[in-house]
């Protein structure tokens, strides 16, 4: 039985114990997606408080044609939508940051070696830096913070929950293909934040020698 | 074990992988970096294809590049574990009873 063949039974039956089971088990991925969605940890509480709601009004009516945390989680974003009437505004913002490629001056632009490396990654960040693992991930967190908000919802729910491109579709109405450039950058700005960091702590071991 | 005796059947190598040899030797690191994007949590299993590994054992800073990728996505699940989201108990239980009563 699925989650939410579970929750169906749960309030058929007035099981509150069932019912708990699959609140406490969707709620953290809930709060986590709620989070891209909208701006601050209060509003995403009271957005995914607004989801249980509506999940456990509707949820004699969920069918199982898709997954039922995608369905929830759709639900959040529809939810979320009445938070955020400006999101279409945000959104041609965005893109119009998106044309340039991140990478583009780190590799050879003409000569034999075009399409190569001329600035290569030089390190790993793990284990290399395992001593440095708490502030990586601060640095890591900082700079999906600092994603703009529908690369973040993307890799929230790409990269974190592991979901499918069609699922993401479902949930955010976003493109398989534009889905892909969302998440180059979004990744690529991640991994740039981690070099420059390991980069900068190596300029600073350097300058003591 | 390798031996003289491999060497006639590399020489039998059909057309075709030659031809996806000849692929591998082309691809540029631009393009490394895209395939590995579109691969990446969704089909971990092509990151190990003959075309990719074969750029791979020339391109040592692909190499490393993957592998900070790969870094980023175990730090990405750390970090969301560290999270807590869990709902409080009297909340949960509150949303239950009214779901119940109605």
């Amino acid at each position: 039985m699925d989650a939410g063949e579970r929750l169906h039974k749960a309030v058929q039956e007035g099981d509150p114990f069932q019912a708990e089971e699959v609140i406490n088990q969707l709620h953290p991925r809930m709060i986590r997606f709620a989070r891209t969605l909208v701006p601050t940890k209060e509003s995403a509480e009271d957005v995914v408080q607004e989801s249980w709601i509506t999940v456990l009004k509707k949820v004699p009516d969920y069918e199982g044609r898709s997954e039922f945390s995608t369905w929830v989680l759709g639900i959040v974003r529809n939810k979320s939508r009445t938070f955020l009437q400006k999101e279409q505004r945000l959104r041609e913002n965005e893109e119009s940051q998106m044309e340039s490629d991140p990478l583009e001056t780190r590799f050879h632009e003409s000569g034999p070696k075009t399409g190569h490396w001329a600035e290569p990654p030089l390190n790993r960040f793990l284990p290399e830096y395992e001593t440095e693992r708490a502030e990586l991930m601060s640095q890591l967190e900082s700079a999906m913070a600092t994603l703009p908000a529908v690369q973040r919802q993307v890799t929230i729910l790409r990269d974190v929950e592991g979901l499918k491109p069609g699922e993401v579709e479902y949930i955010l109405g976003i493109s398989t293909d534009y889905q892909r450039k969302l998440l180059y950058r979004a990744r690529e700005k991640l991994r740039s934040t981690l070099e420059n960091y390991i980069m900068s702590q190596r300029t600073k071991a350097a300058s003591f020698d | 074990m390798t031996d003289s005796s491999s060497l006639p059947s590399e020489k039998q190598k059909t057309r075709s992988e030659e031809q996806q040899t000849e692929a591998a030797e082309d691809m540029d690191c631009q393009e490394f970096v895209q395939i590995v994007h579109d691969l990446l949590r969704t089909e971990p299993e092509g990151l190990r294809s003959p075309r990719l590994l074969a750029h791979m054992r020339d391109c040592p800073p692909c190499v490393v590049y993957l592998q900070q990728l790969e870094d980023i996505q175990r730090l990405l699940q750390e970090l969301s574990a560290a999270e807590d989201n869990a709902i409080p108990p009297e909340r949960a239980q509150a949303l239950i009873s009214d779901a119940l009563k109605g």
